[in-house]
Formats: structure tokens, sequence, C-alpha cells
């Protein structure tokens, strides 16, 4: 093991890689110095060798809080491919005897991943009070947001855990966070001396397309046209699950020799997985999907980003665009809009939080209950029932009451006087909410019917300035699809019987492998 | 085609006994004395537990469709049903498939997800070592179906598994039709191949989703069967099958009283011929009902009475014979009783058996 040398040395020793990746470095110096760091790189860049590289070279533990729980496994997997043994996941598909096990085995580990949700668990800061701590990282911490587009009430808790293991160095990390949501990470992980880093996140090479139709049928129209040109790795994003299934299948039907698939949260998990790594594997060549797809995803050469439905956030439009091109090929985000699409983001929204009705329906009955002392839903699935809300209704109601001490349970006692402020303040929060999305909404709008530069206009509400792009900017700039010439797919020869394919699975060796 | 033809078979053979919805809890396995005791009340067990993702709006959903398309009618009584002619011919045509053959969900009700999940898992782990790949993402990710693999694998190095798990899986899918046996093949997953979505699958073999479910439903079943009827064929399939409970233990006495019910004496003539006394011939029946879960009860005690005999049991939420016995209509005796409690004891998990 190399314990000296230069930074460059011990990434190619335990990384393989030649050279730091933009930011990388400078993030990783400060991480050594023990300084606190906010970092913001754009995905796809490298995020997770800033604290990798630090947990190999530092004494003690490095905790990663990660919301996801498959990127989370991916990386253990990948991390002890690499002959890095000492790190471990704690999720919640693991069973009780297997968290006891880790649990008491922590100082074997020098990187530990956990969801927000686990490291709530009383049982587990116990364990990890007793370890040295050497790095707290807060992966994708927009999520501590509640003005980010991916809010987790369990990341507004970090703090708390953070004090009870002794005031560790933080680095948080994220690659989509507007200067609101900046000074939130900060305040809330209460370190006002944070260092912030911030990379940009423009795409040179991804051509930004916007087309206004005049209803879907031209949607449909404009797709089977681009497409029928290119076979190329493609998203096509919808904010419905019910419109990307039925899109698939048009689509399938006017395209033969493409590969469609639809990919969404209320699939199965197997199958989940099956589209997503028939992606990977280039057994598919296109995914209608919703916004469920692509958080983990890696593959490099995606080079048709559609948005049959406009997302309401301009920062979820940018993640979702910078899925293409990751392998710094030309590639193209093409949304095409609809005046009328306007309604849809704020059907859901309404849909989201609570309305004024359902917040004194919720009130009313809590109030009952204490009153007359009746049981509360033991089963936490079972409070959205129990107000006849929905559960995204719950989880916001749930977060605020969370956030005020007040956990609903049997035997409770609570002034109603209190009760009626806590959900005065709710009220307010909601409206407060509301509007923001609203206005996020709003700038979503603006900026598909800017008339100067996309790309300008898209970028400067991040950062500070950008790269310009002579050729292939965007619509307004001026695209030149004759220009735009990806490399094609080379679909995989489809074997002609189930014997065959079983022989293939099983008993063919590496010689006989198709293309 | 499937769902259609095994609906209107249940309404067939509930007769208007239940509503549209005893129907879907059979298909949907709910874990209910009821739903068990329906299940073999009316000869619906190989559907018990065959469908368990649907949900109920969308099990309504397939009855207007069924309505819409003649197949069944509504009837006087709120959510009950009754066949038209045109759906007593599809339920015909639905008899010949070879589906309505394979299909066995109170027998391998659970065991056949599990066989399922650890043959996917299975089949990709070895097919990736094959090509010395040990890195993968897993297409099952449920930790106890990845520990069982492992499991397995320490038990067989991987020289001459792959050969003989290839030489088990072609002879038993020669037990199916060309298509089944594409169909399955088809969801199998492999080094740098994922297998098909159960969407794929309806999509290629112009299938509805709820019909490619229970297609692949009753293909496992009839894998199952023909493992387990000749295990010493598939050494390394076998193993993916859970055990069946173990066997109880019949007494010489019992087992001679069953061997002259199987003649066709009654209970009376028993006694006699074997010089005891009835109540002891009771016991001996509770005893076989206990043992062989084929052993029919109806002749002891009829459809109407174990509905009658449950129905108070879960109502007053007792197994105190006394109590029941009380409340029964004075027919009902503590035998029959005791063989209701003997029966659902055995078919219902612990924890279902006071809902
Ligand atoms: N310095 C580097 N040189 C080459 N490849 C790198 C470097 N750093 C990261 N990568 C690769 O880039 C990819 C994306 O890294 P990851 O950390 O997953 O990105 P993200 O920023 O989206 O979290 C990974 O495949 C990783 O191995
Ligand atoms: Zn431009």
């Amino acid at each position: 093991m190399i314990k000296t040398g230069t930074l460059e040395n011990q990434l190619e020793f335990y990384f393989g890689y030649k050279t730091f990746r933009t930011g990388q470095k400078e993030i990783i110096s400060r991480v050594l110095q023990g300084k606190d760091v906010l970092g913001i790189l754009p995905t796809g860049t490298g995020k997770s060798i800033c604290y990798q590289l630090p947990a190999r070279l530092q004494k003690g533990l490095t905790i990663v809080v990660s919301p996801l729980i498959s990127l989370m496994m991916d990386q253990v997997k990948e991390l002890r491919a690499t002959n890095f043994k000492e790190v471990v996941a704690l999720n919640s598909f693991l069973d009780f005897n297997q968290r006891k096990r880790i649990y008491r085995s922590l100082h074997q580990y020098k990187l530990l991943y956990v969801s927000p949700e686990i490291l709530q668990q009383k049982e587990l800061q116990h364990y990890l009070a007793k370890q040295h701590i050497s790095l707290f990282v807060v992966d994708e911490a927009h999520c501590i947001s509640q003005w980010g587009h991916e809010f987790r009430p369990d990341y507004q808790k970090l703090n708390q855990v953070i004090q009870l293991l002794g005031h560790p160095p933080i680095l948080a990390l994220s690659a989509t966070a507007t200067k609101d949501v900046q000074q939130d990470i900060i305040d809330s992980l209460k370190r006002p001396e944070m260092e912030k880093l911030i990379y940009p996140m423009d795409r040179s090479n991804i051509a930004l397309s916007i087309q206004e139709v005049s209803n879907n049928e031209e949607k449909l129209e404009r797709i089977t046209s681009i497409l029928s040109k290119y076979q190329v790795p493609t998203l096509i994003y919808f904010s419905s699950k019910l419109a990307a299934e039925n899109v698939s299948i048009f689509l399938a039907e006017r395209l033969p020799n493409h590969r469609i698939a639809f990919y969404h949260g209320g699939m199965e998990q197997m199958d989940r997985i099956a589209i997503q790594q028939q992606f990977m594997n280039n057994q598919i060549d296109v995914i209608c999907c919703t916004s469920a797809f692509g958080m983990g995803i890696n593959k490099n050469n995606i080079r048709l980003v559609f948005h049959y439905h406009f997302p309401s956030q301009i920062e979820s439009y940018i993640q979702e665009i910078g899925r293409a091109g990751r392998d710094g090929e030309q590639s193209i985000s093409i949304l095409l809009y609809n005046r009328q699409d306007e309604f849809l983001p704020r059907q859901l929204m309404d849909s989201e939080l609570p309305s004024d009705e359902d917040l004194s329906r919720v009130y009313r009955i809590i109030g009952q209950s204490i009153a007359s002392k009746k049981a509360f839903p033991t089963d936490l699935t079972e409070f959205p029932l129990f107000f006849e809300i929905s559960e995204t209704q719950w989880r916001f109601i749930q977060a605020q009451l969370e956030k005020h001490g007040l956990i609903l349970e049997n035997s409770l006692q609570y002034e109603q006087s209190k009760l009626t402020k806590i959900f005065q303040l709710i009220r307010t929060i909601r409206d407060e909410r509301l509007f923001f999305k609203q206005r996020k909404l709003h700038e979503m709008i603006n900026w598909i019917q800017s008339e100067s530069c996309l790309r300008e206009a898209l970028y400067t509400k991040f950062q500070e300035g950008y790269t310009s792009v002579d050729d292939q900017c965007c619509s307004i700039c001026g695209i030149n699809l004759q220009n735009f010439q990806p490399e094609e797919i080379q679909p995989h020869k489809v074997l002609a019987s189930w014997e065959m394919k079983l022989r293939q699975l099983l008993v063919v060796g590496e010689q006989h492998e198709t293309k | 085609m499937y769902i259609e033809g095994i609906i209107l078979d249940g309404l067939n053979k509930l007769n208007m006994n239940r509503s549209i919805f005893g129907i879907y809890h059979i298909l949907f396995g709910k874990k209910s004395v009821q739903s068990v005791q329906d299940a073999s009340l009316f000869q619906l067990e190989t559907y018990y537990g065959i469908y368990p993702t649907l949900s109920r709006e969308h099990y309504v959903r397939i009855i207007s469709k069924m309505k819409e398309d003649g197949l069944i009618e509504q009837a006087s009584k709120d959510n009950h049903f009754t066949i038209t002619n045109k759906g007593f011919n599809y339920l015909k045509s639905f008899h010949k498939t070879s589906i309505y053959q394979y299909i066995n969900g109170l027998i391998f009700q659970g065991k056949d997800d599990l066989f399922l999940l650890r043959l996917y898992l299975l089949i990709q782990t070895y097919s990736n070592l094959h090509r010395n790949n040990n890195t993968f993402i897993p297409i099952v990710d449920n930790q106890e179906v990845m520990n069982w693999v492992k499991q397995f694998y320490r038990n067989h190095p991987k020289t001459t598994t792959n050969e003989r798990l290839y030489a088990e899986m072609h002879q038993l899918l020669l037990c199916l039709t060309e298509k089944e046996a594409e169909f399955f093949v088809d969801r199998l997953t492999g080094y740098k191949y994922y297998g098909m979505s159960m969407d794929q699958l309806a999509v290629k073999y112009l299938l509805t989703r709820d019909d490619a479910h229970i297609f692949l439903r009753g293909i496992t079943h009839q894998l199952m069967t023909q493992i387990v009827g000749r295990k010493e064929d598939y050494p390394i399939l076998s193993q993916l099958i859970v055990e069946q409970k173990q066997r109880k233990f019949i007494t010489d006495t019992a087992a001679k009283t069953y061997q002259l019910l199987r003649e066709n004496y009654s209970i009376r003539q028993i006694a006699q011929m074997r010089k005891l006394k009835e109540n002891t011939i009771y016991d001996h029946i509770i005893e076989i009902a206990l043992y062989d879960e084929n052993f029919s009860i109806q002749s002891f005690v009829s459809p109407n009475e174990q509905v009658e005999i449950i129905s108070i049991i879960q109502r007053l939420k007792t197994y105190k014979l006394k109590q029941i016995k009380e409340h029964c209509r004075d027919s009902i005796t503590y035998f029959q009783i005791r063989l209701v409690l003997a029966r659902w004891k055995e078919l219902l998990p612990e924890e279902a058996r006071h809902d």
C-alpha cells in the first residue's frame, strides 16, 4: 500500500484512473485537510471518487448517506470488485440479524453506505457513536431542501446525527442545486463556514431543441420521423405512466425495427431491473419512461432525449437531459411543447399537497382521537386511509407534525390550542410550497418560451457563465440535423429456438457469443 | 382468455353461492378461513393464490369487460353473475387449454414464486460464472434468494454444474409445448443479456397482461409437477422447491379404518366389523382428515353444514366445541364440528385463523 505520493498516484493505485476530472482534486484535498465542503458537480462526472478516495486514505469510518438503495448496492458491488472489501451498505432489505451483525462489526469497515431512514435508528446511532468517523458524506444533498426537487424529510434530521457522532467533517454533494438550495444545505447542516466548490453543469455536447406542436398526434409524428432516421439509445420522458405505456406501444407498431419498451415506478421490481439492464446492454433502443427512470443509470451513449411532457421544474429538466452524451459525443435533447400541457403539472401539484378541506379533516380527526382516546393506526401505512388523503399528502403533513414534535401514537396527550396553532402553521407552509412550485413551473414555461439563446437562458440561473457553442447550440441559434450523425446500434442477433437460447445462456463459451 | 376462463369456471362452480368477490379472494390467495374453505368446498383449490398481484379495482374492470363481451350477466342479487351461453362455450374452450391442466394453486401457492426467483438467479449466476464474470446486476433483488444461490454455489463448484443444469432444464422444458417453452426461456436472464419483462412477453405472445401472468403461473406449476414427480431426474432443480410439510403420523388402527372407508363401508359397518365403538371410528376419521389433505370430508359434513359451522366459529371467534355446538342447529354433531376444525387449522396459517 502506498501511503505517500501525490494524489494522482493514489488515484491510479486505487482506482486505475490516470487523472482527476474537473473538481475532484480540489474537493478531495479540502476533505483531506478536514474542511467542510459543499461540492456541486454535474451528474456523471464522478462525485463518488470524492469520498471513496478519502475513505481509503483516512483512518476511521466514512459514512455516506444516500437516498437510493439500488445506487448504494451497485457502488458496493463495484468497489468490492476493485478489491476494496471494507465497504458495506445498510438498507431496509437486510433482515434483522444481518443488520445486527454489521452493527457489531462496524470497526472493520472503512466505508458505510446508509439510507437516511436507517440512520435514524437509535441502535445504529449507538454503535456509530463508538466509532471514529473521519468523514460524513451527504450524497444528493439537495434532498435536504424543501425547495429542492426531491425533498426527503429524513434528510433534515441529519444534523442531529452529526452532533451525536461528535461533529465529523462534512462533505455535501449534489448535481443540481440553485443558490437557495445551496444555502438551505449549509443552514440545515449547521456549518456556516462550509466551503462551496461549484462546477459548471452546462453540457456543450447536448443541443437543446424546443419544438412547439398543437396536439399529441403531432408529437408522435415528430418523434417517429426523427427515430426513423436514427437508431440510437433514446429516452422519451412522460409525466404519466399511462402515456408512457401507450406511446411505447404506438411507436413499436410504427417503428418495427426499433426495440422499444416502457418503464415507470408502477412496474414490479424484477421487470424494472430487466428493462434498465436491457437498455444498458443495447437490447433496447428506446425507453418511454417517467421521471422514475434514470437515477443511477450509467449508460454513456444515450444520444436522444425527448420530453413528450415537460417537467415541472428546470432542475428536473437539466437532470433528465443530462443523461444524454455522458461520453462527450454530440447528443440532442428535444422538448415537444404543446400549450395545453401546462395543465398537467398544475393538476399534479394540487394533488400532491393537501387542500384546505384535507387539512381541516385531518385536524378534526386528530383532535377527536385525542379527546376520545381513540386509537391511531399502529401500522404507518394505514394513515393515509385513516385520514382519507393520498400518500404524498400524508407524507407532507407527517413531516410537518414531526417538526413540531407531534408524533401520532396511542394515548397521546396534546392541548387543543397547540394543535390548532400547528395546523395554522402547516397551512402557511403549504401555501408557501404551492407558491414556490408555481413559481418553478412558471420559470420552466418562461424558459420554454424564451426567444433568445436557450442555452444561455437555461444555465445562467445556476452558475456565473457557460461554454458557448458554435455549431449545434439550440433551436433558437439553429440546429442542423444533417450534421448529426451518431453511431448507430448494431442489434444483437436473435436466436431462433428456445433450445439455442438455453444453450447460449448456460453452456456456449465466449467464442460463440453473438455480437 | 385464461383469466376469463378461470372466472367463468369459478362462477360455474360457486353456482351463485358467493358474490363475484369470492373468486377474487381465491385468486388473490386471501389468507382467511372463508377463502380457503371456499376453495375446497367448491373445488377451486387449483386457482387458490394464483394471482397475488391482482388488485380489486383491476378485477372489477375485468368483470365489467366480461359483461360487455356478453360472457356473463348481472343476476338479481348485487355482485352476483350468471354465465351466458356464450360464456359456457368460452369455458369449454378454456377447459381444453394446457394451462387449465397445469394450474395447481393450493399445492404450489407461495412455493412457485420462490422456485421461479431461485431459478432466475441461479441461471443468471451460472451463466455469468461460465464466462468468468463475477460482477453483474442480479435480476432478483431479494436477499433471501441471493443467500440461497450463494449457498448453492458453495456446494456446487461450477465446473460441471452448467452442463448438468442445462441438461435438466432442457429435459424439463420438453414437457411443455413449443410456445410455452419459448415463452419461459424468453424470461430468463444470463451473461450480458436480460430476459423479457412481463409486459414485453405479453406483447410478443399476444396475451393480455393478466393472461401473461397466468400463462407463466401455469407453466411454472407444470414444471414443478414434473420435478416433484421425478426428483431423481432433477437433482439440481428439485433443490429449488421447498420441502412439503412432513407427512404426519397415522396410527395403524386409523390406517385400518381408512382402508375400510376406501372400500366404501359405512361408519356403523366399520365399527361392527372391527368391534370398536362408533366414537372411536370418529376419532380415526379426524386423524385421517389431518393426515391426508386429499381425504374428502364432504360425505360426513355437507357443504351447507360446513358453511354454517364456519360462520359460527368466525362470529364467536372461538374453537370451543361446546360453544360452537350451542349455536348450531341441533342436527349438527360434535364430530362434524371437529372435522371442520381439523381441516381448517391445517389449511390456514396461524395468524389468519381468527379473522
Ligand atoms: N477521474 C476519473 N477518471 C476516469 N473515470 C472516472 C473518474 N472519476 C470517475 N470516473 C467514472 O465516471 C463514472 C461516473 O462516476 P459517478 O461517481 O457514478 O458519477 P456521479 O457524479 O453521477 O455520481 C464512473 O463510471 C466512474 O468510474
Ligand atoms: Zn443557443
